[in-house]
């Protein structure tokens, strides 16, 4: 599996679930707990393709991997889960809403295969080739060969657990504050008896029949604090405008080593760095970063390079606001904001909710997820039914909200787990230091009782 | 072959100048690792001190080093410095926590205080007072490049190895000196006279409490605020406590009865120490942010400095006792104080005009301190030099990192009051992450012009300052001049 796509895929989950919620809002006077839940598991999706096409997934993958001259058996598992839960509670003066949103997805793909494969070397595309003719011939028509069995076992493992408070000010209206933590855990894991290496256009191939095993751990957690200024969600009027300042604070920005790379990959894409220009300090931070398997936070690190501290982003624009309601009768405030030619449209809803996870995805900027990617996303998540998630009343339905608790709680457990501090002396230095202990101890006793 | 005596304590007096430069290079070496401890070590808000917490306690053991050497003779008072800073750095390369680090950086501290308070006192108790200049050259540049060229090299360690192996380094450079010292040095049996334990608390007290205050003063309390008055008279408190002692103990550790001109020396001390040296961790950064971010190329900006400073310290330190101390300083405070104006007006235009600043300040700075040291080593009784010479060292010490808290206070000021909150309007960008993305390197830029302003500032009011203590350096009289 594919790191970089793994982490663009954990970044697209990530967006999707955070988009919605900020900010989100009920009705004056309204109280109660929503929830909703979604699981997906291989069973589920072997149902739906033999319903589909009469066969399992398995049966469709070893169809369409068949190859002249050889022998594919590919076992893919996927086991998902998503809970959404939201608390409000409301007093004279103001109503607090606690979001919460815990998702996993768990795939592994296990495989097989036996025949005639190319011998170990390293291969180049013909000229005007492309990648996907160039792997053809390679496995195919290259006259060195030999016979083999090669087996491969990959694991792409996703937690994204995010939880958000709101404040609104009944008096005023407003939105008062919003914090915001999130955490996403990416595990990936591969192994297997041949390792095929190419570039990145696919143009060159390296293979090698030996036994390998690779192993990926990323790691994020955000802490984010919204202090805003008149955006007014209570109105008694159909349509307002407003024009807010919001005042964002990065409490906690920590990456793992992995991670950092995109993050700063992303960095030099929104300021247009071709890839030969430098900027020395933040490199300098990717390379403390890199250095270690660690997690660093990226604004404490910056402002011990530099004793300056870089948390606060102010935030204004002209919001249109309007009243909705959906099909289900649950009212919402959509908001409008004209972001140069483009224009974004929000909905922020008054207790139940739906949450139009396609419409987020439209969302997310283009430098993060590619429009290509989006439509790919987009299509996945309308066909496992992910497209809209309708968050309606828990308030009596004990059997939702234990089944979210049991998301939400595997999600924290693998959290926890990834974060659960490792501490590994570096043996050889432990040896080097009581050598030099006792030596220096020896020495200055000695010199000591040697006297002048 | 056989060596001569006097051959022999030159190799005895190389040995503790690595001492001396293992003992320096312990406080900023650790400057840049802190960041690869931090990601090794758990998360702990303590950070901050793994630096500062060396710096606290070298201070405070500066004086009772040079004084241990009056007592037990300098080969011996090497032992607890060698012990206290071998086991201090191997206790912090075990470390599997940021406080078991600062604890152990601390009592690393201790042993390196002791050495350098040795280092200085050794010198006037080996040789006579015309022949020490060679030798002071020796240690004042073993301190010097261990200091500048710490950050460097303790970037080096952890970019290359692991933050552990600059201590691992730094312990087998102090106990290859203190080998070295103890084989080679001439016996000193030491004055045998027994140490005033209360007095001794006292004065340690006081150098640990003035460091700590310079340490912590802008990191948990500003400048003016309650704490910061109430460390003051915390300070003054110990000050007077320790002098009204030393008046009537048997064995202090600071000396009694100072002539005006010593007074006068200690003074220019403290004040070249924090108008001058205070000022150069702030050189350093301003180079960094300013300029470029590449630790190894600001480091060899040093390198200018140590030029400069070297053509005046070696003549200084060879013909300070026909002259007197007298000219060097004025001559010394008048070049810092145009390296000042200097860099007032240049060092922003660009990376040569900075590097001329830094050696015309060199310049400046060698007329002083390695003179201010032999000069008042000229007329202090052999017994009583390190009472004497480890008093000047701490007041030197304590100068710099007080100067650095004062720049560092200032800056801080100038930063904040400067700074103006930019607003990123979403309606009128059609790029919010390219926005935000400029918005962090503009913070970038707004820091680094910042420091510049408010280290032309600095350097002025120093500039300043520095111009007054030439005139008080006029006078010194000539005392301390060798008699034909």
């Amino acid at each position: 599996m594919n790191f970089r796509l793994a982490v663009v895929a954990a970044m697209a989950t990530t967006m999707l679930l955070v988009t919605p919620f900020l900010p989100s809002v009920v009705a004056e006077g309204e109280e109660g707990t929503y929830g909703a839940y979604h699981e997906l598991r291989m069973e589920d999706i072997d149902e739906f393709m033999e319903s589909l096409t009469g066969m399992t997934v398995q049966e469709i993958l070893d169809m369409l991997f068949q190859a002249e001259g050889y022998d594919i058996h590919l076992k893919p598992a996927i086991n998902s889960g998503l809970a959404v839960k939201r608390v409000t509670d409301s007093d004279k003066d103001s109503v607090t809403i606690r979001d919460m949103v815990s998702g996993y997805l768990e795939f592994d793909l296990s495989g097989y295969a036996s025949g005639s494969f190319p011998k170990a070397g390293h291969y180049e595309a013909a000229d005007g080739e492309d990648s996907n003719a160039f792997i053809e011939r390679v496995f195919t028509k290259t006259p060195d060969r030999e016979s083999r069995m090669v087996d491969v076992t990959t694991s792409l493992s996703v937690y994204v657990d995010l939880e958000s408070e709101t404040y609104i000010d009944r008096n005023t209206g407003e939105y008062d504050d919003t914090s915001v933590s999130m955490k996403v855990v990416i595990l990936n894991d591969g192994s297997g008896n041949i390792n095929i290496q190419t570039d990145e256009d696919g143009l060159t191939m390296d293979i090698a029949y030996e036994k390998y095993e690779e192993s990926n751990n990323g790691y994020v957690s955000l802490g984010l604090e919204l202090t805003s200024d008149g955006i007014k969600v209570l109105s008694e009027e159909e349509s307002w405008e407003c024009r807010p300042t919001i005042d964002s604070h990065f409490a906690e920005t920590k990456v793992s080593s992995d991670f950092a790379g995109n993050v700063w990959t992303l960095f030099r894409n929104a300021i247009g760095l071709d890839e030969k220009e430098r900027l020395v300090l933040p490199e300098l931070i990717l390379n403390i970063i890199r250095s270690t398997n660690r997690t660093l936070d990226l604004f404490d690190t910056l402002n011990s390079l530099t004793s300056t501290k870089f948390t606060d982003l102010v935030f204004t624009g002209d919001f249109k606001m309007s009243k909705g309601q959906d099909e289900y009768g649950n009212e919402y405030v959509q908001v409008s904001v004209n972001s140069g030619e483009e224009i974004s449209e929000m909905k922020f809803w008054l207790g139940a909710y739906t949450l139009d996870v396609a419409n987020a995805l439209a969302m997310v900027p283009s430098d993060i997820i590619s429009e290509d990617d989006k439509l790919l996303f987009g299509v996945a998540l309308a066909v496992v039914g992910l497209d809209t998630i309708y968050v309606g009343d828990i308030s009596w339905d004990t059997v939702t909200e234990m089944k979210i608790n049991e998301i939400s709680s595997k999600v924290d457990r693998e959290i926890e787990r990834q974060e659960a501090y490792d501490f590994k002396m570096p043996l050889a230095y432990l040896a080097v230091a009581i050598t030099i202990l006792v030596l220096g101890i020896g020495a200055a006793v000695y010199m000591w009782r040697c006297g002048e | 072959m056989k060596m001569t005596p006097e051959l022999e304590r030159a190799i005895g007096m190389w040995g503790i100048a690595l001492c001396v430069l293992a003992a320096a290079a312990g406080w900023m070496f650790m400057r840049f690792g802190q960041a690869w401890s931090v990601a090794d070590l758990p998360e702990s808000g303590n950070v901050v001190y793994i630096v500062p917490a060396y710096i606290i306690s070298e201070i405070a053991m500066i004086p009772l080093g040079a004084k241990l050497a009056d007592m037990w003779g300098c080969k011996r008072a090497v032992l607890p410095g060698l012990f206290l800073f071998v086991v201090g750095a191997m206790l912090c390369v075990v470390s599997v926590s940021v406080e078991m680090l600062i604890t152990f950086r601390l009592v690393m501290g201790l042993g390196g205080g002791l050495l350098l308070g040795l280092a200085f006192t050794s010198v006037g108790r080996y040789y006579e007072k015309g022949a020490r200049g060679k030798c002071h050259e020796l240690m004042t540049a073993a301190f010097a490049i261990g200091s500048l060229f710490g950050t460097a090299v303790g970037y080096f360690f952890v970019e290359n190895f692991n933050w552990r192996m600059g201590f691992v380094i730094l312990s087998i450079a102090v106990m290859i000196g203190s080998a070295i010292a103890y084989r080679f040095l001439p016996r000193d049996q030491g004055e045998g006279v027994r140490m005033d334990p209360v007095n001794t608390v006292l004065v340690v007290a006081l150098f640990g409490v003035a460091a700590f205050y310079s340490q912590e003063v802008n990191v948990d309390f500003e400048l003016i605020s309650w704490p910061s008055l109430a460390f003051i008279a915390v300070i003054v408190a110990l000050l007077v406590a320790a002098m009204r002692n030393s008046k009537t103990s048997p064995n202090p550790l600071i000396p009694r009865g100072v002539t005006v001109m010593e007074k006068k020396m200690i003074f220019l001390m403290f004040a070249f120490s924090m108008c001058g040296l205070g000022l150069i961790q702030y050189f350093f950064k301003l180079y960094l942010v300013y300029y470029e971010f590449d630790i190894y190329v600001a480091s060899m900006m040093f390198a200018l400095l140590i030029a400069g400073a070297a053509g005046p310290s070696i003549l200084g330190s060879r013909k300070v006792l026909k002259t007197g101390v007298r000219p060097w300083i004025v001559v010394g405070a008048v070049l810092v104080t145009v390296a000042l104006v200097l860099t007032h007006f240049i060092a922003d235009k660009g990376v040569a005009q900075f590097g001329l600043s830094l050696f015309m300040f060199g310049l400046g700075l060698g007329c002083i301190v390695t003179q201010l040291i032999i000069s008042l080593q000229s007329f202090t009784p052999r017994e009583k030099m390190g009472q004497h010479t480890g008093n000047l060292m701490a007041v030197r010490m304590a100068g710099i990192v007080v100067g650095n808290a004062f720049v560092g206070a200032y800056m801080q000021e100038v930063k904040q009051s400067g700074h103006v909150t930019d607003v990123i309007d979403i309606s009128a960008t059609s790029d919010l992450l390219g926005s935000i993305a400029q918005h962090i390197l503009g913070e970038v830029s707004y820091a680094a012009n910042a420091l510049n302003d408010g280290f032309t500032v600095s350097v002025v009011i120093m500039a300043v300052v520095t111009a007054l203590l030439a005139v008080v350096a006029f006078t010194l009289g000539d005392d301390d001049k060798l008699q034909e």
